[in-house]
């Protein structure tokens, strides 16, 4: 609310502030980069290997709690999730991109997705984190992946994980 | 001649008569002997004194000489004529207002009254062995062991 | 015999009486004298001080009346004058009349000349170089010491006071001087009363100053002259050795008596220039006159009284000796024999009572000798009868000695046997002592070993709980670790969605994405840590439980050994108690023989003894056939004997 806003905001410190004393300190630690853009990364485990999509494509990743499982629904679609009010159609990334190993006990995590019409998001195992990447770092997919596989992934990069796969959303998700 | 003489005896003579009667009878008393002679010690530089100062003097309101000698009067006796005549012809008063003079002087200011002598040979003996001193005595009495100085105002 | 105790007692009641007197009259004496000499000295030595207080306030009030007259106006004036009008003088006189003391006043001026003086012949004197003269010219007062003076032809004091100008106080026209009548001072000292009569020989005054030149003396002493003589050339150099106290009294010898001095002495003033010394003397025969009286009065006291003391110890005396004698005349008959007679006093004192004891000693003399006569007559017949019992006593004991014989001998045997057993019961005792230690030994081994497993089991028992107690922390631990765990992948959780959101936003999102890369960052590092914190815990919790183990196991052996000591215990015990049973048996079997063979021992013994006197009673039964017949002839003589008394 802007009025409870306002009313807070005069013994608040100043946040601008704060941001701005912190953008110094990490422009102190690490060297200034080149003017390319660093596009941000969610890295997020299915079994073993490490996905990763750009921020920008997502609009949260929450625990996932319940999965409702609709039956008689195709083996991309892991159910239906609500999150916070919103009804999400929840999407099962390992059915979609053939991952074998089998899918951890414990309870995953939904991606949720931005720029559908549909609210939609994606269960996977756990997530890894986010990571800046320099669009000149991204590698084609190595060639000993199948075609079929490597049709999802715009490319790959290096990252402290691992080697991530970088999605394409939109051959991911094809509905 | 005679006739202007007799005329002149008439007018111009009373006149002048009664004038030089008049003269005669005021100067009588300046040519008369004056009652006392004021004698100083012989080392005293001055030569005279005016009333104004001898009163001064002897009721010590002066107490320095210009040759920076120390005034020391002395008196007669309250009871002989001659300190009653210095007192009323110098002081112009009574030798009893004097003393009630001295009395309140004793008290306010601790002074006491000048030294009184008895005779006109002890004022001499004092005058003369005392360099600050001065006093009066008759004018017969004045010998040369002390110095005579004039009453300024006085012939 | 009747004088000798009179003259005796009468010589010590004359003595006794001579010698109190004469002791309580010396005492009395020297104490009456010191006391008197005490009063005379304090007197005299009060007289000197009043005298000295007189003299000094006389001398001071002069000084002040001429100190006095040197401020007079008149007088300072006509000093200037050479008192020209005669006023000086004409005071000079009037003062000298109404005042007396002086001799003499007269004013100098400063040149030294003599201006006015009550002495005709000094005027117009030049005085040359005196002391008061420069003492004035200074502006100092001046006193001088009694003597002649050569202006006046008489002795006295000269006072002197400068005149100061009074027109000017620094500046010293002239000198007054008075001289104090000497012999004035010297009759008003000669009038003091130190003897009810006034002075002479035997009590005067006398005034010295410290130089030993006499000031004063009274007139019987002739050839003096004041400030000139010296005080030894009258025979009293000794005032000289007086003391330097102000004041005092003492004793001292001139040459031809003692006196008794009382003295004050006043130190220099303004009024008087040197030191002097009032002395009081009064010879001591004079002063301990009254003394005399007293030693006769004793005298005859002590005379008087000694004789009244001989007569009546005399009379007393022969209160005394007279019964004496009776009684004496009474115990030679009784010596002689005669109890017959009796004795009697009326007195109820010592001699009443010598009396009496005397005539009780007489008849309990009679009754004894009564009852000696009856017993006289018993001896007689038993000794009779005691012959003839010795005479059976002395077969019969012969017997006796043989049986007594026997039975020695049987009892030495038993003796014997009784000490084998009781060395055989000795050596058995020692086995059993030794036996006793080492099972002490080996219980006391016994309990320590216990108490050693005791507190290792303990100790075990402590560390097993804390080990338990470690297990549990460390298990809260793990618990707590997995919450911080979870905490922070909630953390990352929201990172991620703050970063989701910041890249939505755009550029107003990049400071956002900079917090929340933070934010993840900071909960990676947290999850990091409590991976790590949760290892050590994981790895303290296995080797807490590997410790648990290995304790529980060493708990279970030290409880074993526990049970094996105290069954070993147990047996020690045991055995102890069986050991001390058999000492006991054995010491009462000691104690038993022991009291057997003395008591054989003492058997034997009186056996011996009982032989012995056996032997003994025969022999004497012999002698005491003798001495019957002895004691019948005793009692023969002692029945004579008695007959003798009269009763």
């Amino acid at each position: 609310m802007p009025s409870d806003d306002a009313a807070r905001a005069p013994s608040a410190p100043d946040p601008d502030a704060i941001l701005e004393a912190l953008e110094r300190r990490l422009e102190q630690t690490a060297p200034p980069e080149a003017e390319r853009e660093r596009v941000p990364y969610l890295g997020f485990y299915l079994g073993t290997e490490v996905y990763g999509l750009p921020l920008q494509q997502l609009r949260e990743v929450a625990r996932l709690v319940r999965l409702r499982r609709i039956p008689g629904t195709p083996p991309a679609i892991a159910g239906l999730v609500n999150l916070r009010g919103k009804i999400v159609c929840a999407l099962d990334a390992r059915a979609i991109l053939g991952v074998s190993a089998p899918a951890p006990a414990a309870a995953g995590f939904l991606v949720a997705l931005r720029g559908f019409p549909d609210p939609l998001g994606l269960v996977v195992d756990s997530i890894a984190d986010v990571y800046s990447i320099d669009p000149a770092q991204i590698e084609p997919p190595p060639v000993t992946w199948p075609a079929k596989r490597a049709a999802f992934f715009v490319g790959t990069a290096r990252v402290a994980e691992g080697l991530m796969g970088l999605l394409d959303l939109d051959r991911v998700v094809v509905i | 001649m005679g006739a202007d003489l007799s005329s002149l005896m008439t007018i111009r003579g009373w006149a002048a008569g009664i004038a030089a009667a008049a003269v005669l009878w005021a100067a009588l008393p300046v040519a008369a002997q004056p009652a006392f002679v004021i004698v100083v010690n012989k080392e005293n530089p001055i030569t005279s004194i005016t009333i104004v100062e001898l009163q001064r003097i002897f009721r010590k309101q002066t107490r320095m000489w210009p040759h920076a000698e120390s005034i020391v009067p002395v008196d007669w006796v309250a009871t002989s004529e001659l300190r009653e005549a210095f007192c009323r012809q110098v002081l112009g008063r009574s030798v009893r207002e004097m003393a009630e003079f001295w009395v309140q002087q004793s008290i306010t200011q601790g002074l006491a009254p000048p030294s009184t002598q008895r005779s006109a040979r002890a004022i001499l003996r004092f005058v003369a062995s005392v360099p600050g001193a001065i006093s009066y005595v008759a004018p017969a009495d004045v010998d040369d062991s002390v110095k005579t100085i004039k009453l300024a105002g006085t012939s | 015999m009747r004088l000798k105790i009179k003259g005796q007692l009468a010589l010590v009641s004359v003595a006794l009486s001579v010698a109190s007197i004469a002791g309580a009259g010396l005492i009395a004496y020297r104490s009456a004298r010191a006391a008197i000499e005490d009063r005379i000295r304090f007197n005299l030595e009060t007289l000197a001080l009043l005298t000295a207080e007189k003299i000094d306030i006389l001398l001071r009030d002069r000084q002040q009346n001429l100190l006095g007259w040197s401020q007079l106006g008149f007088i300072r004036d006509d000093a200037v004058t050479g008192d020209a009008d005669g006023r000086i003088l004409q005071f000079l006189q009037e003062t000298k009349r109404s005042f007396g003391t002086y001799q003499e006043i007269w004013v100098a001026d400063a040149a030294g000349t003599i201006i006015a003086s009550t002495l005709p012949n000094l005027r117009g004197r030049e005085v040359g170089d005196r002391p008061w003269l420069e003492a004035a010219r200074r502006g100092e007062g001046w006193v001088g010491v009694p003597e002649r003076q050569d202006l006046t032809g008489s002795v006295g004091i000269p006072l002197a006071f400068p005149l100061r100008a009074s027109f000017d106080r620094a500046r010293i026209v002239g000198v007054i001087v008075a001289v104090i009548d000497w012999p004035q001072i010297v009759d008003l000292l000669n009038g003091i009363k130190v003897l009810p009569e006034g002075q002479n020989e035997r009590g005067y005054v006398v005034l010295a100053d410290t130089r030993g030149l006499i000031l004063s003396a009274p007139t019987f002493v002739s050839g003096w002259e004041a400030g000139q003589t010296r005080i030894d050339s009258i025979g009293l150099g000794a005032v000289e050795d007086l003391p330097p106290e102000a004041t005092g009294s003492a004793t001292l010898d001139s040459r031809d008596s003692a006196y008794l001095v009382g003295y004050a002495t006043r130190e220099a003033q303004p009024y008087r220039s040197s030191v002097w010394r009032y002395v009081l003397l009064m010879r001591t025969d004079v002063a301990f006159q009254p003394l005399g009286r007293l030693l006769w009065t004793i005298v005859i006291l002590s005379l008087a009284l000694a004789a009244i003391a001989g007569a009546g110890s005399v009379y007393w005396a022969s209160q005394f000796s007279r019964p004496i004698a009776a009684l004496v005349v009474f115990l030679r008959g009784v010596a002689a024999g005669d109890l017959s007679q009796g004795f009697s006093s009326a007195r109820k004192d010592e001699l009443g009572m010598l009396a009496q004891a005397a005539n009780d000693m007489a008849a309990q003399l009679r009754g004894l000798i009564q009852e000696l006569q009856h017993a006289g007559l018993q001896i007689t017949s038993a000794s009779t009868q005691m012959l003839s019992a010795a005479e059976e006593h002395a077969s019969g004991s012969v017997q006796q000695a043989a049986s007594i014989s026997q039975v020695t001998a049987t009892m030495e045997e038993l003796t014997d046997t009784a000490k084998q057993i009781a060395q055989s019961a000795t050596s058995v005792e020692k086995i059993a002592d030794d036996s006793a230690n080492a099972a002490h030994t080996g219980y006391e081994s016994v309990n320590d070993a216990l108490e050693a497993m005791e507190k290792i089991r303990r100790r075990v028992a402590d560390i097993s709980s804390k080990t338990l107690l470690l297990g549990e922390r460390s298990q809260r631990i793990s618990e707590v670790l997995n919450l911080i765990k979870e905490i922070a992948g909630e953390i990352h959780l929201l990172a991620v969605n703050a970063a989701i959101e910041s890249a939505a936003a755009g550029e107003q999102g990049k400071r956002f994405a900079v917090v929340a890369s933070e934010v993840r960052r900071l909960a990676e590092r947290t999850r990091e840590s409590a991976e790590e914190i949760k290892s050590i815990v994981g790895e303290i919790q296995s080797a807490t439980n590997t410790s648990v183990l290995a304790t529980e196991q060493g708990v279970k052996e030290v409880e074993n050994g526990v049970s094996l000591a105290t069954r070993a215990r147990g047996s020690l015990e045991e055995i102890l108690q069986m050991v001390d049973r058999t000492t006991q048996a054995i010491r009462q079997i000691t104690f038993a023989t022991q009291q057997q063979r003395s008591a054989s021992e003492q058997i034997v013994q009186t056996m011996r003894e009982v032989a012995e006197v056996t032997k003994q009673s025969a022999s004497s039964m012999k002698q005491s056939a003798g001495s019957v017949a002895e004691l019948n002839l005793l009692a023969e003589q002692f029945r004579t004997r008695i007959r003798e008394f009269k009763l």
